[in-house]
C-alpha cells in the first residue's frame, strides 16, 4: 500500500517553560481522524494554563481544520467561544500551521447569550394548548374541505361533461378494484373468527344454532363495511396522499393551477367518484366473503349445512340489516377520498412534511370511520332499523 | 512539484447504445480548482459519480492520491471515502435533521470525537461556510436554496477532506448569491489547501474559481488548461459555448 492509506501518527503534545512564556509543543498529526482522546485533556489544559499559551509547530505533522480547532481552542483556555483577540503565536516551521489556525480562528463565534430554560408546567400546558389548538384547526379545515368538495361534485353533476372519466376508472381499478383480494381474505377470516367466538359461547347455553344469525349480523351491519374502510384506509388513502403530495412537492399542482385547472375538479374530483362508486362494490363483496367463511366454520364445528345456513338467513334476517352497512359505505368512501386528497395537498416542499401528511391522513381516517361508525350504530339501533 | 491527485485514463462507459466516454484521460493536480463543462448529457456529472465511487467504472481505469479505486476491496474502499468531501446539485441535505445535526453526521458515524467537541467542530464548519449561529437548529425546509448550499459545502468538509466534489454549486442561485458562494468557495480551497473538482454550467464561476477548466466533448477531453487558453484556442461547441451572449458576459468583451 503507498502513501494515502498508511495510518496518521498519533497526535500528542508537551508543555514547556521558556523563560516567561509557556510554550506548547506540538506532535504527530492534527487531525479529525487522531484528536478525540485528547479533547478532555486540551480543555482542561486550556483551562489551567488560561489563554495566551506559545505554539511550537516544528514537530507538528498532518493538520487540518478539526485539529487547528482543538489547538486553537486550547490557546484561547480551552473555552468553545470566549477570548476570540487571544493573540495566535507560532513558533517553528510548518507549511499550513498559520493559515489554518487563522481559519479556525476566523470562524469561531462569540459565546451566545442562552435563552432561559422554559419553566416546565408552563411548556406542559403550552403545548397542550397548541395541540388543542391544533386538534379545532383541523377539523375545521377536513370541514372547509368536505364543503368545497361537495360543491364541485354539485357542479359536475350538473355539467357532466366535464367530468373526468378517464381518471375516475383508472382510480377505479388502481384504488378499487385491485385491493378487491385482500379485503376478501381479510374479510373471510373475520368471519371465520366471529363464527368461531360464537360457536364456542352460545354451545355453554345450548345455543349454537344461533352463531348463523351472529354472523350474519355482524357482517351485514358492521364488520362488512368497516373493514373495507380501513383497509382502503392504509392502502388507497395513504396512496392518495403520497400522490397528490409528491405532484405538491414537484410544484406540479402549482402548474396546474396557473393553468386554470383546478386541483379540485381535476385530482380530487375523480378520486371521490372512483370511491363513491367501488366503495359499495367493495363492501358488497367483503360482506360476502365473511359470511362465506362464517359459514364455512358453522358447518364444520356445529354442523350446520350451507344449505340449513342460508335458509336459516334468509328466513331469520330481514333485509334491512344489508342496507344498513351499505348504507355507510358512500359516507366512509367520502371520509377516505377527502382525507387522502387534503392531506396530499398540504404536503409542503420538503420530504419530512410528505411523511407527516400520509401518517396523519391514514390515522385521521381510520379514526373518523370507526366514530362515524359508532354514531350510525347508536341513531340505527335508536331507529329500530 | 505537480503531483496527479486524480488521474483518469483510458474511461470508457455506455448506456445501452448511448456512448458516454470513450477513451477519457484526465489528470487533476494537487491543490488547483478545475471546472469540468461540456453540454448536457456528456457525462460529467457520470465521471464525477465514478470518481467517487457511487457508479461502476465499466473499462479503463481511476486512480485517486496514487490508488486504482476500482481495485480496492469494500472496506478500503469505504475507508477511502471518507477522504472525499461531495456536495451534490440540491445539496442533499437530510431532511429529517437540523442544518447542525447534518454537519456532525459524518463526524457521529466515523469518529470517535466527544458530542462536545462534534458540535463545537459542526458549528466552526457552517460559519466558515457563511451560516451565522441562527440558522445552525433550523431544519433545511427552512432555510433558503443559497443557505442550503452553504449548509451541503459545511456537511462535505467535515472530515476535512483532500478532495472537494462539487456538482452544479451554484445552479439556482442569484448572481449575487452564487458570486458569493464562488468566492467563498475559493477562499476555502487556498486556505484549506484542497484540491476541487466542480462540475458547472456558470461560466463566471469558472472565470473566477477555476485555475484550470476541462470541456468534455463526444465523449473526450476536447480542451483542458487556463480558461484564457482554452478560450483562445477554442473551435467548435467550445466556441460556442463562449463565444455566446452568455459567454460574452462573463468576460465582459464582445
Amino acid at each position: 500500500m503507498t502513501g494515502v492509506l498508511i495510518g496518521p501518527m498519533a497526535a500528542a503534545y508537551d508543555i514547556r517553560e521558556d523563560g516567561r512564556e509557556r510554550v506548547l509543543l506540538l506532535k504527530g498529526d492534527w487531525t479529525v481522524w487522531t484528536i478525540a482522546d485528547l479533547d478532555a485533556p486540551l480543555r482542561s489544559l486550556g483551562e489551567k494554563m488560561g489563554p495566551g499559551l506559545v505554539l511550537d509547530v516544528s514537530g507538528l505533522g498532518r493538520l487540518d481544520v478539526a485539529g487547528a480547532y482543538l489547538i486553537d481552542r486550547t490557546v484561547r483556555g480551552g473555552s468553545p467561544c470566549a477570548n476570540t483577540d487571544t493573540p495566535i503565536t507560532v513558533r517553528g516551521a510548518h507549511p499550513a500551521a498559520e493559515r489554518l489556525l487563522h481559519t479556525a480562528r476566523s470562524a469561531t463565534q462569540p459565546c451566545p447569550v442562552k435563552p432561559a430554560p422554559p419553566n416546565g408546567l408552563l411548556a406542559l400546558m403550552d403545548s397542550a394548548g397548541r395541540g388543542l389548538a391544533h386538534a379545532g384547526h383541523e377539523a375545521v379545515a377536513n370541514l372547509a374541505f368536505f364543503g368545497e368538495a361537495m360543491a364541485v361534485l354539485w357542479q359536475l353533476m350538473l355539467q357532466p361533461s366535464r367530468i373526468r372519466w378517464t381518471s375516475v376508472v383508472h382510480v377505479m381499478e388502481h384504488a378499487g378494484l385491485r385491493a378487491l383480494p385482500i379485503i376478501c381474505v381479510l374479510s373471510f377470516f373475520v368471519g371465520v373468527v366471529i363464527a368461531y367466538l360464537g360457536a364456542r359461547v352460545s354451545s355453554d347455553f345450548g345455543l349454537s344454532i344461533f352463531t348463523v344469525e351472529l354472523v350474519a349480523y355482524s357482517m351485514f351491519r358492521e364488520f362488512g363495511v368497516v373493514i373495507t374502510a380501513v383497509l382502503l384506509a392504509g392502502r388507497t388513502d395513504s396512496a392518495f396522499t403520497a400522490e397528490i403530495g409528491a405532484m405538491k412537492m414537484r410544484q406540479e399542482i402549482d402548474a396546474l393551477r396557473v393553468m386554470g385547472l383546478s386541483p379540485m375538479e381535476v385530482l380530487v374530483a375523480p378520486r371521490l367518484m372512483a370511491m363513491l362508486i367501488m366503495m359499495p362494490f367493495l363492501t358488497f363483496i367483503a360482506t360476502l366473503a365473511g359470511i362465506f367463511g362464517g359459514m364455512l366454520i358453522c358447518w364444520m364445528e356445529i354442523g350446520v349445512t350451507p344449505g340449513m345456513f342460508f335458509s336459516r338467513v334468509q328466513e331469520n334476517i330481514p333485509d334491512q340489516h344489508f342496507w344498513v352497512g351499505m348504507f355507510k359505505a358512500p359516507f366512509f368512501a367520502i371520509v377516505l377520498a377527502l382525507i387522502g386528497c387534503r392531506h396530499g395537498l398540504e404536503v409542503g416542499s420538503d420530504v419530512a412534511s410528505l411523511g407527516k401528511r400520509t401518517t396523519a391522513s391514514v390515522v385521521q381516517s381510520i379514526f373518523i370511520v370507526i366514530v362515524l361508525d359508532a354514531l350510525f350504530a347508536i341513531w340505527f339501533l335508536e331507529m329500530n332499523w | 512539484m505537480s503531483e496527479h491527485v486524480i488521474s483518469v485514463r483510458g474511461l470508457k462507459t455506455q448506456f445501452g447504445d448511448q456512448v458516454v466516454h470513450k477513451d477519457l484521460d484526465l489528470d487533476v493536480v494537487r491543490g488547483e480548482i478545475l471546472g469540468v463543462v461540456g453540454p448536457s448529457g456528456c457525462g460529467k456529472s457520470v465521471l464525477m459519480r465514478q470518481i467517487v465511487g457511487l457508479d461502476e467504472v465499466q473499462a479503463g481505469r481511476i486512480d485517486i492520491l496514487g490508488e486504482n479505486v476500482s481495485a480496492l476491496s469494500p472496506e478500503l474502499r469505504d475507508a477511502f471515502g471518507k477522504r472525499l468531501g461531495v456536495m451534490f446539485q440540491d445539496g442533499a441535505l437530510f431532511s429529517t435533521l437540523s442544518v447542525k445535526e447534518n454537519v456532525e453526521l459524518p463526524l457521529r458515524e466515523h469518529t470517535a470525537l466527544s458530542p462536545a467537541l462534534m458540535g463545537e467542530l459542526a458549528d466552526i464548519k457552517l460559519t466558515m461556510a457563511g451560516l451565522g449561529p441562527d440558522s445552525h437548529a433550523k431544519s433545511p425546509a427552512q432555510i433558503s436554496g443559497g443557505m442550503r448550499k452553504r449548509a451541503a459545502l459545511a456537511r462535505a468538509l467535515a472530515l476535512d477532506p483532500e478532495l472537494l466534489f462539487l456538482d452544479e454549486p451554484t445552479a439556482g442561485l442569484d448572481p449575487v448569491t452564487a458570486g458569493r458562494f464562488d468566492a467563498l468557495l475559493k477562499e476555502l480551497a487556498r486556505s484549506l489547501g484542497l484540491t476541487v473538482f466542480l462540475v458547472t454550467h456558470d461560466l463566471d464561476t469558472l472565470h473566477s474559481v477555476c485555475d484550470r477548466i476541462c470541456v468534455l466533448y463526444g465523449g473526450k477531453v476536447a480542451a483542458l488548461g487556463p480558461i484564457d487558453q482554452v478560450r483562445a484556442q477554442a473551435t467548435g461547441w467550445i466556441k460556442d459555448y463562449f463565444s455566446g451572449p452568455r459567454g460574452r458576459a462573463a468576460f465582459g468583451s464582445s
